[in-house]
């Protein structure tokens, strides 16, 4: 696969993990005498997916873009809501039920902006980062999930790829 | 030119493989790649629709359809993401 076979060899990832994601570096790396507070949002892996059962999943990442576009999200977080940090790190690979998918953390000096940076930082790595998570279910199959189209032009109309 | 196309995510699923070579003409854009892709005999038809629904990378940078490839491009076709 492409998302595994980048990663060996290449610089350390500091937004994309295929082990499972450690909170307290996250934390003490954040850590500032100035803020008053810490805003930390985890994703898990949920059971249930629009009815059905899900066992497990697998996310894969394009290892390097994953990287920019994460680090640029934790940079206009930073300057959008005048924090004073912001932290995003994904799991990728085989994730079970329960699992930390996601953990960002933000610190402000109030908390008011600490909750607003939060919630953008969460949706503008799920909106724009390149990772894609497959849903696997009790018979074994597996599905895509549906997700935001990347490109800077738009999404053409289904069926006409071909158009110029 | 000769460029390296590298699937990820459903395209990858649709494609049936990781990634493949394409040639095309000099002077060819993205928009190229992708006629060139969805209108060759055999293309499966779930890889032609998702490809109007797929962004595309050059060098770790999204680019618009109309950007110019080159020998040697690597061109990184990316599905709607579903991080989170």
């Amino acid at each position: 696969m492409n998302d595994l076979s980048d990663l060996s060899g290449s610089a350390p990832q500091r937004h994309i993990s295929a082990q499972p994601l450690q909170l307290e570096p996250l934390l003490a790396e954040t850590e500032r005498p100035e803020c008053g507070a810490m805003a930390l949002f985890a994703g898990t892996v949920r059971n249930h997916h629009e009815g059905r059962a899900v066992t497990h999943l697998i996310y894969t990442a394009h290892p390097s873009l994953c990287e920019s576009i994460i680090a640029a999200i934790e940079q206009e977080t930073v300057q959008r809501f005048a924090v004073d940090s912001c932290r995003v790190v994904h799991r990728i690979g085989s994730l079970g039920i329960g699992e930390v998918a996601i953990y960002a953390v933000v610190r402000s000096a109030h908390r008011a902006e600490a909750f607003a940076a939060l919630r953008h930082a969460v949706d503008a790595t799920k909106h724009r980062a390149p990772i894609w998570k497959e849903e696997f279910f009790p018979d074994g199959s597996s599905q895509f999930v549906t997700g935001c189209c990347l490109a800077p032009d738009g999404a053409t109309e289904p069926g006409s790829a071909h158009a110029p | 030119m000769k460029l390296k196309l590298r699937y990820w995510g459903v395209a990858a699923r649709f494609a049936g493989r990781d990634g493949e070579e394409l040639t095309l003409p000099d002077g060819a854009r993205v928009q190229d790649a992708i006629l060139a892709l969805a209108t060759r005999p055999g293309c499966p038809p779930d890889l032609r629709e998702e490809l109007a629904r797929c962004a595309f990378a050059l060098e770790d940078a999204l680019v618009r359809r109309d950007a110019a490839l080159y020998d040697g491009a690597l061109l990184d076709v990316l599905p709607p993401v579903s991080g989170g």
